[in-house]
């Protein structure tokens, strides 16, 4: 009896994982999905941004190599479907604060921005025109606690960067990092963007972000800001970024890495089935006495195979319950390592379910049928 | 009740032919109680298979309740086997993760009655037998004695025709055994008796004997 145990329990562990891999990819998947989605769902979806580097060498013609403040608005201009547009200049600069170095990163930028990338502002205010190439900054979540640490409220003080000192005039909320504006705003300081000429001379217009109306016909806006870009800046390559290309891209991504869990699941069930398989043909050897006798006292074949195929089906059911389980332990356990938000999901949960049953099904049914096929008088003179 | 008429069984293995049984006929009346008696490889376990509808004749011909039951399909047999014969066998064969009412119920699932007046009638066949007060037990703890007299409640709860023995106190002792053949020859009524056996005192508790040997009856 412990040893029959022992092997039932040896037999649905392929069950077990195959069914965990199942209930682990499909809820894992959503999850991803799920956060992918998320990203946008402060930021919005209606959103472009486009990337540019100049092919010409800043001094190798007199042609233009950067954008001015006033191309910008042109461009702005170039399509109906544009509702706000915002440059900006991401600089990488030691900061100093009360002392100490902080690794942050310094983004030079317009009003707009603020709206365009759902920048909210905790205290103060946001950088201004009115403020252009002045030392005034709004600082991330991150660098506002550098200040609250001391004991500090942030507003009006000062933190160094290179020679220079800015004042911090906002404090901006915690910010959802997302894959589409590749920023860490929560360990930057915004500044004017006039400004960041002053930090670098090699600051350069390089991004523009596109707020859109809604219903945008993506193809149409890149054409007509396309050729406003040949004409304001000859000679450039541009790239644009839209939120559906990022979500896409997630699904790529996690592409290959489901297709590993499906083989690894698709392996554990065939094996696990070929387990149990084994362990009923194993069954109705030894339980040929109870066939004879089941059959001497009325079974019919069908009543002696459901007997064997049920018992199948139970045997990956319970693999299988304990296998959705595990697999939902997975998939908090990705979601915890991830940071994803985690949701319970009823499809891979039923499926998990569903799953088993077929396996149990398939794997039972030559058991069954040989079970079925034996003799009485056979199985009862043993 | 029974008659069995030039009975014929032959084994085909790959190295021969065993002829089992080379014509048997006899005749045995509803309500009797009789036992097949002889040597081992006399043909009396065929018999009682044939008799049991486990096994098919090679000839002859077998009615049953004046029917003719020689060359039925297994399906058909299941359900006369079911309704018609209770079978009792020497190694009790009941299984062992159920109670005794469990065991004795199971003929009466095969036979679709409901679980409910299951229960009844098999603790109606379990106080005849009195083993009412081990209901509840498997048959790990019952004794050999009580095992048996559970699988003869068993035979008996679908009120069948036919209860066939095979050596049912072959696995018992002397003492246990009159007491095992009185429960099951006490039950009477129109319930005919066939007890398969070498045993020649179970043999002398029943009516009549019908003697086989060398496959034919040997009178």
């Amino acid at each position: 009896m412990y040893t029959a145990k022992l092997r039932s329990i040896l037999a649905i562990l392929g069950v077990l994982v195959g069914t965990a891999a199942i209930v682990a990819l499909i809820a894992s998947s959503r999850l991803a999905t799920n956060h992918a989605l998320s990203q946008f769902k402060t930021l919005g979806t209606h959103l472009l941004a486009l990337n540019f580097q100049s092919l010409t060498a800043a001094d190798a013609s007199n042609a233009p190599h950067s954008l001015s403040l006033t191309s910008i608005n042109q461009l702005e201009q170039s399509s109906s479907q544009v509702a706000a547009a915002a440059p900006y200049i991401q600089l990488f600069q030691p900061m100093v604060i009360y002392g100490k170095s902080f690794s942050g990163q310094i983004v030079g930028t317009t009003e707009n921005f603020m709206q365009i990338a759902k920048v909210q502002i905790e205290q103060g205010r946001f950088v201004l025109a009115v403020d252009s190439r002045s030392f005034y900054c709004v600082i991330g979540a991150k660098i506002a606690e550098q200040f609250e640490r001391h004991h500090h409220h942030p507003i009006g003080q000062q933190l160094q960067v290179g020679q220079h000192f800015f004042t911090i005039v906002g404090v901006a909320q915690r910010w959802q990092p997302n894959l589409f504006l590749l920023l860490d705003l929560n360990r930057a300081i915004i500044v004017p963007i006039a400004t960041t000429r002053l930090l670098s001379a090699e600051a350069n217009i390089q991004n523009i972000l596109f707020r859109l109306t809604s219903h945008p016909n993506l193809p149409l806006i890149r054409q007509a800001l396309s050729e406003k870009m040949a004409q304001l800046l000859p000679n450039t390559q541009l790239q644009f970024r839209d939120p559906g290309q990022i979500i896409h891209l997630v699904g790529q991504q996690r592409q290959t890495f489901n297709w590993l869990l499906i083989a690894t699941g698709g392996i554990s069930l065939v094996v696990g089935g070929i387990g149990v398989m084994n362990i009923m043909l194993v069954s109705v050897v030894e339980r040929r006495r109870e066939i004879g006798m089941r059959m001497a006292i009325g079974a019919k074949r069908f009543d002696i195979a459901c007997l064997f195929l049920v018992e199948a089906v139970m045997l990956t059911l319970f693999g299988g319950i304990m296998g959705v389980i595990l697999g939902l332990l997975v998939t908090y356990a990705i979601a915890v390592v991830t940071a994803w938000e985690f949701y319970f999901y009823w499809i891979p949960v039923l499926l998990g379910f569903l799953v088993s049953v077929f396996v149990g099904m398939l794997s039972g049914f030559y058991p069954a049928w040989r079970a079925a096929q034996l003799d009485p008088i056979q199985c009862l003179t043993l | 009740m029974i008659k069995f008429t030039e009975i014929t069984k032959t084994f085909r293995f790959s190295h021969g032919v065993y002829q089992a049984l080379r014509g048997v006929s006899f005749e045995i009346k509803t309500g009797e109680t009789v036992a097949v008696i002889g040597p081992s490889g006399s043909g009396k376990t065929t018999t009682m298979n044939i008799m049991g509808l486990l096994d098919r004749p090679t000839s002859g011909e077998y009615l049953l309740n004046n029917q003719s039951v020689s060359y039925l399909s297994f399906q058909e047999k299941a359900v006369l086997r079911n309704k018609m014969i209770g079978f009792v066998f020497q190694s009790f064969n009941l299984l062992p993760l159920m109670t005794a009412l469990q065991n004795v119920m199971l003929t009466l699932h095969y036979a679709g009655v409901k679980p409910l007046l299951a229960r009844e009638k098999a603790l109606y066949h379990l106080e005849q037998v009195g083993m009412r007060d081990y209901a509840s037990h498997r048959p790990s703890e019952l004794s050999g004695g009580q095992q048996q007299r559970v699988a003869i409640a068993r035979a008996l709860v679908n009120d069948p025709l036919l209860i066939l023995a095979d050596e049912p106190s072959g696995a018992l002792d002397s003492h246990t055994s009159g007491q095992v053949m009185e429960v099951l020859l006490g039950h009477g009524g129109q319930t005919t008796i066939v007890i398969i056996t070498h045993d020649e005192e179970v043999a002398r508790m029943c009516a009549r004997q019908i003697p086989i040997r060398d496959g034919v009856v040997a009178l």
